[in-house]
């Protein structure tokens, strides 16, 4: 590890300004940051330490919803009873994720910036785009098992490796932010991250010293809510994929459906084909199939990670033949 | 497959760390092993595995892990 300087915030507006400069970092859980920076992956030369700003309640919104504070860690989230009951998706992503001593420091807005697993990116032997801007793409020809075959290019390949921010783009979650010039903004989930091309070490639309936060959950969509993943280990593995779904199911039709996909992309991959081949469609195991085609038209492998595209139509069949109740 | 391991590659099951464990189910907390996470779990073996996760390394001491959490859970030596 490079030695750093550290600054422990006392206010929003002091942090987001001082984050203002160039190699200056927010660390808060630091359950990703503190790993790359023993790394070398990330060298900032100061951390902004922002664990004492007012920013971990969990409160209800007047439109009917939670808002989730940047700084709630991830165990906090998970077993909140309104989140339980009312985005019973929301705390399942979670739980999915990680273990329990890492979700009981990791935080909500830490979880949304956390970098890619992709293991070129960790090996600072290797060519990587996203860690030496310029340098190439080792994963393309490499073993891209865990990398991403929707929406990438051909700088990049890397996953988002979040199992929450899949489950927040299912649930439209908005992103609060606020920054260094004051001002807040709020960007939906969806938008935060920024497709590769080629620049794929510019990850989110976050400008340098913007601050997330608070996530905003807009009240729940009806319909049943199930997050499914799918890893090389029953526990404390990524997902190779993972769907969260919300399905509303009337006689028989689907009335409403919103699907995501983690594992597949730079970003929680929300999949608008598979929300419009299943409305009004039969509930039927035909239906779910039709969808993951559509779901998964434009995707492409890269070798090693072909398996994806087929398990991810099949991790989405069963997920909804699940929150359908089929047998 | 190349894995990259990027926790400290050894934790030992410290009693710390399961009485934690219980503690944490003891209040209410679901796991990813709960069907139903609007809803407080049974302790069940299944349960205790997925709440072990990331506690230890993976060995042929597992079962006896199990079993002396699930005795400390039921109060057997509090």
């Amino acid at each position: 590890m490079k030695p750093f300087r550290y600054h422990r915030a006392s206010d929003i507006a002091s942090a987001c300004a001082s984050a203002a400069k160039p190699a200056v970092k927010f660390i808060a859980g630091g359950t990703n940051l503190v790993d790359l920076m023993k790394l070398q992956i990330e060298a900032p030369a100061k951390l902004v330490d922002i664990t004492r700003l007012p920013l971990n309640g969990i409160e209800e919104t007047a439109e009917g919803g939670l808002r989730i504070g940047a700084l709630v860690t991830n165990s906090a989230a998970a077993i909140d009873m309104r989140v339980r009951r009312r985005y019973p998706l929301l705390a399942q992503a979670i739980l999915a994720g990680a273990s329990t001593q890492l979700r009981n420091k990791a935080t909500t807005g830490g979880n949304l910036l956390q970098r890619t697993r992709c293991a070129y990116f960790y090996d600072a032997t290797k060519p990587c785009n996203k860690r030496v801007p310029g340098s190439g793409c080792a994963a393309l020809e490499g073993i891209n098992r865990m990398n991403a075959v929707l929406g990438v290019s051909d700088d990049c390949i890397a996953a988002h490796p979040s199992d929450m921010a899949v489950a927040m783009t299912t649930l439209d979650a908005r992103v609060e932010t606020i920054t260094p010039e004051g001002s807040a903004r709020t960007i939906p989930i969806d938008s935060l991250y920024r497709a590769p091309d080629n620049t794929p070490h510019i990850e989110t639309v976050l400008t340098p010293g913007e601050l997330i936060t608070s996530v905003l959950l807009p009240p729940p969509a009806s319909g049943r809510q199930v997050y499914r993943k799918v890893r090389d280990r029953a526990s404390f593995a990524f997902a190779l994929v993972s769907v969260a779904a919300i399905l509303d199911v009337a006689d028989n039709r689907v009335r409403a459906a919103r699907i995501a996909f983690g594992g597949l992309s730079y970003k929680p991959w929300r999949s608008a084909e598979a929300e419009a081949a299943l409305v009004g469609a039969e509930v039927t195991r035909a239906s779910f199939n039709a969808a993951g085609v559509a779901a998964l038209r434009n995707a492409r492998g890269y070798g090693h990670n072909n398996f994806k595209i087929p398990l991810a139509r099949r991790t989405l069949r069963a997920t909804l033949a699940q929150a359908a109740g089929l047998t | 497959m190349t894995e990259v391991r990027y926790q400290p590659a050894t934790r030992y099951p410290r009693p710390a760390k399961r009485w934690a464990l219980v503690a944490e189910h003891k209040a209410g907390w679901p796991s990813w092993a709960t069907a139903d996470v609007a809803t407080v779990p049974a302790l069940t073996d299944a349960e205790i595995a997925e709440r072990m996760s990331g506690n230890i390394c993976r060995c042929a001491a597992y079962p006896n892990i199990v079993a002396a959490v699930r005795e400390v859970a039921e109060g057997d030596r509090q």
